[in-house]
């Protein structure tokens, strides 16, 4: 089963997409809920998607990234910008794409996202 | 031979026929003296009038040279009395004038007729000329023969100058009247105009004859006309009402006023009352200068300041609702997957799962307004290129030539040839005519009439403009300065966010152009759209 790691810093929304996601049985999912201990579970547990948040205090999602990137052990882990400072407008036109980076929209509709996981 | 003698009764018959006729020489010597008396009397009298009267007297015999003249005379021409006994009055005058005298004096001694109140000019001992009126008649002896002339005469040298002053003045007011622009017109006390200026029909097209006799309630819209008769109603109340006046008060007003050919135009009229030396009201003048031009350019001032505060208060709102609206989806992230969660739970209710759908339309909702707002609130990331605006607005009609056809609306186009490619971010300004097609759209529904009429064309040498009339229920007054306000609507609730108006006007602003809306001849409501023209790219205007 597919492993996907959520960093995002709301708790609850972390525990509500694991939930959902388990629910559907689509995959194990981790969560982080700051930048840190995100770079720190991507590197442990090799997931096979990381959904990440953009917005977070102390490291933000686009540092995160970076990090990720740079990590031999962790730069080709596929990332999924999950945010709510995109809106959905623009991501549907660009079909999820901007600047080179895949976006998924809050709220995020489990649907759309079960997409994206199964299409790994 | 000796003479016979007389008897004493003879000698006294004698001596008293002899005392008889003695004493009628001496009544007729006591009479004369009398009458001597009386004449020098008279002749007194009459030089005391004469020479008390304000007037000139002169007598001069038939060859005019003066004979006899009063103070003022001497005083009419500065020399004194005895230089001027004697001497021809054609020394006094040059050969024009003597010429004249010449004549009419000559006519009197024909005609044996005066002559009254006629002009003489004469020159002063000083050189300066002096202008009398003169009223003259031939002089007879006790035969009843022509001995010369007396005349009567007034200093009328200042009165003529004034009246030339006057002329002089009147003549200059009148070329200044006739010739400005303003448009001066007088009226009397009844308000029946008694002058109108030849520029009026520069102003209004009316000729000043026109303008007379075309009563002032057809002149101006009623609702000018209502106020200046209000103004007027006080103005005469203040000057008739026993009160103190300032008799150099005057009124202005902006009135809207109707051409002869109908055309609206604005006038600031300002009016004072003419009044006679004592300073008495005697009429009202009017003094008019066309201020449409202005009024014009009030309007776009105030429409350029209310698009400048829509601007700011957009931005501010934008601003504000990007960090609200990032701030609301993110709890509603969280209520959206719980309550997906719970959809996806075993032998749940059947009416549960429809409220939870219910629950999650409206999250929908609220996630299309926080995407409003967001859009609102971007910075200007556009994606400039120049593009041939009949070209996008063909391509947008085309997409939606099918559902505008299902609708049942009927489409007209004029594109105007020749306009030049601009730069902008196509799709954003797509984004703002779709929006605006949807809107007439909605707002032909359940009308019998459905036409949607789009336009381009030249706004101005350096803005192009784009129309999107429809022929809807048009907008209310009130309306029209809050349209592109966030949120504002005017459709049912739940159709429509409110922010496709607020969120075309930051796309047009930032493009560096204008959006605006009026109601329209059809009924229903013009949007208008004007785009810049960037020099760079522009070959020829309009």
């Amino acid at each position: 089963m597919k492993k996907v790691l959520i960093i995002d810093d709301e708790e609850y929304f972390c525990r509500a997409l694991k939930k959902n996601l388990e629910l559907k049985a689509v995959c194990r999912a981790l969560a982080a809920t700051t930048g840190e201990e995100g770079i720190r579970l991507a590197r442990a547990e090799k997931p096979d998607l990381i959904l990440l948040d953009i917005m977070m205090p102390g490291m933000d999602g686009t540092d995160v990234a970076e990090a990720l990137l740079a990590d031999p052990a962790t730069s080709s882990i596929p990332i999924i910008f999950v945010t709510a400072i995109i809106n959905k407008e623009d991501v549907r036109r660009n079909a999820g794409q901007i600047g080179g980076r895949t976006f998924l929209a809050k709220p995020v509709k489990i649907e759309d996202l079960i997409e994206k996981i199964n299409a790994l | 031979m000796r003479t016979p003698t007389r008897t004493p009764a003879e000698l006294c018959q004698e001596i008293s026929v002899l005392k008889r006729k003695i004493r009628k020489l001496e009544k007729t010597v006591a009479d004369g003296s009398r009458m001597a008396a009386g004449l020098r009397e008279s002749e007194a009298r009459c030089r005391t009038i004469i020479d008390a009267i304000p007037d000139g007297y002169a007598e001069a015999d038939l060859a005019g040279n003066f004979t006899f003249i009063n103070d003022r005379i001497s005083e009419h021409l500065g020399y004194p009395r005895e230089a001027l006994i004697g001497t021809n009055i054609r020394r006094y005058q040059d050969a024009a004038g003597f010429q004249k005298t010449f004549l009419l004096y000559n006519q009197i001694f024909t005609t044996g007729a005066p002559c009254k109140s006629f002009e003489l000019e004469c020159f002063r001992k000083d050189g300066s000329q002096g202008i009398f009126e003169v009223s003259a008649s031939l002089a007879r002896d006790a035969q009843g023969d022509p001995v010369g002339f007396c005349s009567v005469s007034h200093d009328i040298t200042e009165r003529k100058k004034m009246e030339s002053a006057l002329r002089e003045s009147e003549n200059r007011y009148r070329m200044i009247v006739e010739n400005i622009n303003e448009s001066v017109s007088t009226m009397d006390l009844n308000l029946n105009y008694t002058y109108v200026s030849p520029s009026e029909i520069r102003t209004s097209g009316y000729t000043p004859e026109e303008a007379m006799h075309t009563p002032p309630d057809k002149e101006l819209t009623p609702e000018s006309y209502a106020m200046a008769l209000g103004v007027m109603a006080e103005e005469i109340e203040r000057e008739f009402g026993g009160g103190p006046v300032d008799i150099h008060r005057k009124r202005s007003l902006e009135l809207a006023m109707y051409k002869k050919n109908g055309e609206l135009y604005w006038q600031e009229t300002t009016a004072s009352f003419l009044r006679d030396e004592n300073g008495k009201a005697t009429g009202i003048l009017f003094v008019g200068r066309d201020i449409t031009a202005r009024k014009q350019a009030e309007k776009d001032l105030q429409a350029a300041r209310d698009q400048l505060l829509q601007a700011e208060k957009l931005s501010a709102i934008g601003q504000l609702s990007a960090g609200v609206a990032h701030e609301i989806l993110n709890p509603l992230n969280i209520i959206s997957l719980e309550l997906q969660l719970i959809q996806e739970m075993k032998h749940l209710p059947r009416d549960v799962s429809e409220e939870l759908n219910i629950c999650m339309a409206q999250i929908d909702r609220i996630v299309a307004i926080a995407d409003g707002l967001m859009q609102l609130a971007r910075v200007s990331d556009k994606k400039m290129e120049t593009t041939q605006i009949n070209d996008l607005v063909a391509g947008i009609l085309a997409l939606h030539k099918a559902q505008l056809m299902i609708d049942k609306i009927e489409t007209v186009v004029r594109y105007q040839d020749g306009l030049p490619e601009i730069l902008m971010d196509q799709k954003k300004i797509e984004q703002v005519i779709l929006n605006l097609i949807a809107n007439a759209r909605g707002a032909m529904e359940g009308r019998e009439s459905k036409i949607l009429r789009i336009a381009t064309g030249w706004e101005s040498n350096n803005a192009i403009r784009i129309t999107v009339a429809d022929t809807g229920r048009g907008i209310a007054t009130e309306h029209l300065s809050k349209l592109f306000n966030p949120f504002f609507t005017t459709k049912a609730q739940g159709k429509g966010t409110g922010l496709g108006l607020s969120i075309s006007y930051g796309i047009i602003k930032d493009h560096g152009g204008r959006i605006w809306a009026e109601n329209n001849s059809w009924g229903g409501a013009s949007f208008y759209i004007s785009l810049p023209v960037h020099r760079t790219m522009h070959e020829q205007g309009p």
